[in-house]
């Protein structure tokens, strides 16, 4: 069973974090404003006066002029926990701090060789959510260090540097919009985000791993992280109990050679 | 000095990357590269791609870029060695366990990222050059700044994109085809979900438009080549394993002569202008620059209601022989007499001709030419070389 020490959970604002504190959760994850996308974002100083264990999610990539940016708050990350890190500029940018880092490459945190190379380096990784059942138990049961396991949210689907909403919406003379909710013929649907640093799909239905839990070796994960930021009056019972999530890859695997149909 | 990187998919591909100019080529084996679904080459294929390569001097390099699940490491270490073994150049990777094999394994090929990690700074090309890496694929989404931060503080060979197809993300982040189809894209089963037509809703569920596209024009960066030299690019990449011999002729056609008058320090502004409209017709797509200069905007998205898909049939033929005044041709799409054509080749670079005769094999005057690949005769003297081109005259130079 998942304790709540264990979670991780990214609130939709400051003002949640209270009822989560009050059930002994302390451990927080947030999309830190200019440096993310996709996620509701805070500041370093409205993270700064929290008492709480403060995670932050840096999920863009970096050119050149963003990262320059990004070295002169280095200073001010003193009272963060640790950071996760989607480009790999920023490991080596912080390998020499004090920070926890944890390796969250979306897409790319899928096989226990390359998790075990990435844990010589960095102190733990997110495992990506495009995996089988059967995958995620070889990564929990073979990684050297324990591991950040995605259990409930919205997994992305996409990560663009166009302005996907603001081009196209010129394109026609719309009214500007930042968010939407895209579908393709085949019925599938995806939440639509945009902001300076580009745009992001995440799938519209949450998927939901509880029930793949207690199969896993608990002493190999750090953190069951939950994405509570995109749920109006999220409840954590209520998560724990969803039972129209989506299960896209944890049952059935993906090919790649159409011969494999 | 520069270098001009040729997609193959196959070995008859190879040939006319080699034919054409290219200083170098890569291709993808049966397993670990994302064409899943290109022809690819076999062990012995990529034994005689070998030989071929490098007795013109060229090199020939192997992509090995996928993201892999833990089941597809099988087999890795033998096909690594084998890469080895037969004197493959380099390989292109994007998932770190690979170099560390390579590492391991001490092997002599090179080793590339791929543009699939997606670098734009030097801190990251840093991090791969700390891992053995001698070259850096950039993002596609790199621009100048970028690319000279990177070559200055990371001192390391870049290589970067500069004509063909775009991913609407930045490559290996999407899985819209995982969703979709259930087909894995970073393991080349992409399905190209981002070109096809989604309806958009606002955030209140509100129909805005039936027609939402996201899918980008196809690269082209004909008008900044000098400056992307300048700014420490060092291998100019066409893309494309799975295209046409036509297209890849006529891209790598286009781009020898510009890198040629690059090094050389004279851009000809009136030839560029010509190949970027021959360039736009030679694939079914438009083109644009994206990226290096500026963020695109609605002038670089491929809104399908707003373009006319251009037919290709402008290949009419590829000349085989040329002896004693008669050009034999295979010919590849509909021409006639008193049809206005273009040769081009790695020794011509444009030349106009007006059809005056047609000859078939067993030398019976014809006024058409409508079979495919059937053999036919010009009897003219022209100075063209097997392996040369013939296309419709759309434009004149």
């Amino acid at each position: 069973m998942m304790k709540n020490k264990k979670i991780l959970i990214s609130p939709k604002n400051i003002e949640e974090i209270k009822k989560y504190k009050k059930i002994g959760i302390t451990n927080f994850l947030f999309a830190l404003q200019d440096f993310s996308i996709g996620y509701p974002e805070f500041t370093l100083e409205e993270l700064y006066e929290l008492d709480i264990n403060v995670y932050l999610n840096i999920n863009i990539l970096f050119d050149t002029k963003k990262i320059n940016d990004f070295k002169k708050i280095i200073p001010k990350l003193q009272f963060v926990k640790g950071i996760f890190f989607e480009d790999v500029g920023l490991y080596y940018l912080l390998k020499d701090s004090n920070i926890f880092l944890i390796w969250a490459t979306a897409h790319f945190v899928i096989n226990s060789i390359s998790i075990n190379s990435w844990l010589t380096r960095v102190d733990s990784a997110k495992i990506s959510n495009e995996l089988t059942k059967g995958e995620i138990e070889i990564i929990i049961n073979k990684t050297t260090k324990p591991l950040v396991l995605p259990v409930f949210g919205y997994n992305e689907a996409m990560y663009s540097r166009r302005m996907l909403l603001t081009n196209f919406n010129r394109y026609k003379g719309y009214k500007m919009m930042k968010n939407g909710l895209l579908s393709t013929n085949s019925n599938n649907e995806f939440n639509i985000i945009e902001n300076a640093n580009g745009t992001i799909l995440f799938y519209k239905k949450p998927f939901n791993y509880i029930k793949i839990i207690n199969n896993l070796n608990q002493d190999n994960i750090l953190f069951y992280y939950i994405d509570a930021s995109k749920i109006n009056n999220f409840k954590l019972e209520e998560m724990l109990n969803y039972n129209n999530s989506e299960e896209k890859f944890l049952n059935k695997k993906t090919i790649f050679k159409l011969e494999e149909r | 000095m520069v270098e001009l990187l040729s997609p193959a998919g196959d070995i008859e591909k190879l040939k006319m990357a080699i034919h054409y100019g290219a200083d170098a080529i890569y291709i993808g084996g049966q397993n670990y590269s994302l064409r899943a679904n290109a022809k690819n080459f076999s062990y012995d294929e990529m034994k005689e791609a070998v030989k071929l390569v490098h007795a013109k001097d060229k090199k020939l390099y192997v992509t090995v870029n996928i993201v892999f699940h833990d089941e597809d490491f099988v087999g890795l270490e033998d096909y690594l060695l084998f890469l080895d073994e037969i004197g493959i150049d380099a390989i292109m990777v994007s998932d770190i366990a690979v170099l560390d094999l390579c590492n391991k394994l001490n092997l002599k090929l090179e080793r590339y990222i791929s543009t699939q990690a997606s670098i734009l700074n030097s801190k990251a090309a840093l991090f791969y050059k700390t891992l053995g890496a001698t070259r850096v694929v950039l993002a596609r989404e790199a621009m100048e700044e970028d690319v000279k931060s990177i070559k200055k503080e990371a001192d390391i060979s870049i290589e970067a994109f500069v004509h063909g197809a775009m991913c609407t993300s930045f490559s290996g982040r999407c899985i819209l085809s995982n969703y979709v189809t259930n087909r894995d894209s970073n393991r080349g089963g992409c399905a190209q979900i981002c070109r096809w037509n989604f309806t958009l809703k606002d955030k209140n569920d509100k129909l805005v438009d039936n027609n939402f596209w996201i899918a980008s024009k196809d690269l082209n960066m004909i008008e900044y080549i000098q400056d992307m030299a300048n700014s420490g690019i060092y291998s100019f990449k066409i893309e494309g394993r799975m295209r046409s011999t036509y297209y890849i002729a006529t891209v790598l056609h286009s781009y020898r002569l510009l890198l040629d008058m690059v090094k050389n320090n004279q851009i000809d502004e009136t030839y560029v202008e010509f190949i970027k409209k021959v360039l736009n017709r030679c694939a079914n797509r438009e083109t644009a620059p994206q990226f290096f200069k500026n963020h695109p905007t609605e002038e670089e998205q491929y809104y399908l209601s707003n373009i006319e898909e251009v037919s290709n049939q402008d290949f009419l033929g590829i000349v085989l022989e040329n002896k004693n005044g008669i050009i034999t041709i295979e010919q590849r799409n509909y021409f006639k007499l008193t049809d206005e054509v273009q040769f081009f080749g790695p020794n011509i670079d444009c030349l106009n001709y007006k059809i005056t005769n047609i000859y078939d094999e067993k030398d019976n005057e014809i006024q058409i030419a409508n079979h495919p690949q059937m053999i036919i005769k010009i009897k003219e003297d022209l100075p063209l070389s097997p392996g040369d081109m013939m296309r419709l005259k759309i434009f004149d130079k």
